[in-house]
């Protein structure tokens, strides 16, 4: 249960930056690797606490 | 000489504040939440996670959970359930707290999480092996859990753990807290054993994960006593590796958030703006990341 509402908060979250950065025109590689290496630390630090 | 000291003691003094705030001249990041350090952070986690690995796996029993788990608690706060739902209580029976027993033995030697073993035995195997002539039955399992009252709130949570605690068939109990080593880690086990021996229409059977499966009447008649071993001691003060992934993932996170502050009212001091500072985006997920690990918890029930 709490994974999935990770899952959901990470989607929402690389969604809108990847709407906001490109209506902006600011979406570089770094910026969308920071995103993702953002939401990939969420998710490892619930994966070391649930298995 | 003096000259070239000062400039160096300045130069490393910048640097030691890039670590922490933006860069003072390009209004850089500090090198802390930089997509590097990010990246080290994910690296740690998972280093953190395959050292864990290796232990369970070379020193069996010094990782592990230890927990306040009463069975006695358990039989309570079952019957509270129960109650609540208007059903009778359960009350504890001898033969039931055996099998639980040789279940709990036969996971922790076979080394499995089951309601059925690699072995092939069943869940009835151990109820009939520990004497209890049963009309209907049913299992429980938990691990992992630090209290009494999370396990019997996760069996709640889950509908077919509930629905086989709020069974109305049942007149008995059997209840097992166990400490073992299972996959390397110093574990403990919670089975929980239903059952009833009053006549009832249809031909015997066992409630597993919301399954209703009939027990062949041969087994009835072939399943030999069991007996009840006593456990190997296990070690006592083991780590607790879960623990230890949530200090550390707080410390990050918290270290990140003040950082990602600092960044904000560091820029709006200077009147810069940022085009990659978009840092509430960052803030509302590691605030989520914080809400999981307060509520995420290594136990699990099958």
């Amino acid at each position: 249960m709490i994974l999935n509402i990770l899952i959901v908060g990470i989607l929402l979250y690389l969604t809108w930056a990847l709407i906001h950065h490109r209506r902006d025109k600011s979406l570089t590689f770094t910026i969308l690797l920071e995103y993702l290496l953002t939401a990939l630390l969420s998710l490892i630090l619930l994966m070391g606490v649930v298995f | 000489m003096v000259k070239k000291l000062k400039q160096s003691w300045y130069t490393n003094r910048v640097n030691w504040r890039n670590w922490f705030i933006p860069h003072k001249d390009t209004h850089k990041k500090a090198h802390l939440i930089s997509w590097e350090a990010i990246l080290i952070y994910v690296l740690f986690f998972i280093l953190l996670q395959v050292g864990f690995s290796i232990i369970s796996y070379t020193n069996p029993g010094v990782l592990g959970i230890s927990a306040n788990i009463d069975q006695k608690k358990l039989i309570e706060l079952t019957n509270i359930e129960r109650e609540k739902k208007g059903l009778s209580k359960v009350v504890e029976n001898e033969a039931l707290d055996k099998a639980a027993k040789l279940k709990a033995a036969n996971m922790f030697s076979e080394n499995y999480w089951a309601h059925f073993a690699p072995s092939g035995k069943t869940p009835w195997d151990f109820i009939l092996g520990a004497g209890y002539r049963f009309t209907f039955a049913g299992e429980n399992l938990a691990k992992n859990f630090y209290s009494s009252d999370e396990v019997v709130a996760a069996w709640m949570a889950s509908p077919t753990h509930r629905d086989n605690l709020l069974n109305s068939n049942y007149k008995d109990i059997g209840i097992a807290v166990e400490e073992g080593v299972l996959n390397g880690q110093k574990t403990i086990l919670i089975v929980q054993e239903f059952g009833t021996t009053d006549v009832l229409a249809g031909k015997p059977s066992v409630n597993v994960q919301g399954q209703q499966i009939s027990v062949p009447a041969k087994d009835f008649a072939s399943k030999p006593e069991l007996v009840l071993v006593a456990s190997k001691i296990v070690n006592t003060k083991s780590i607790d590796p879960y623990q230890i992934s949530k200090v550390a993932g707080f410390s990050v996170i918290f270290l990140m958030v003040i950082l990602l502050t600092l960044d904000i009212w560091v820029l709006k001091k200077r009147g810069v703006f940022r085009i990659s500072s978009h840092h509430l985006a960052h803030m509302a997920l590691l605030s989520l990341a914080v809400g999981s690990l307060l509520t995420g918890q290594p136990g699990v029930i099958l």
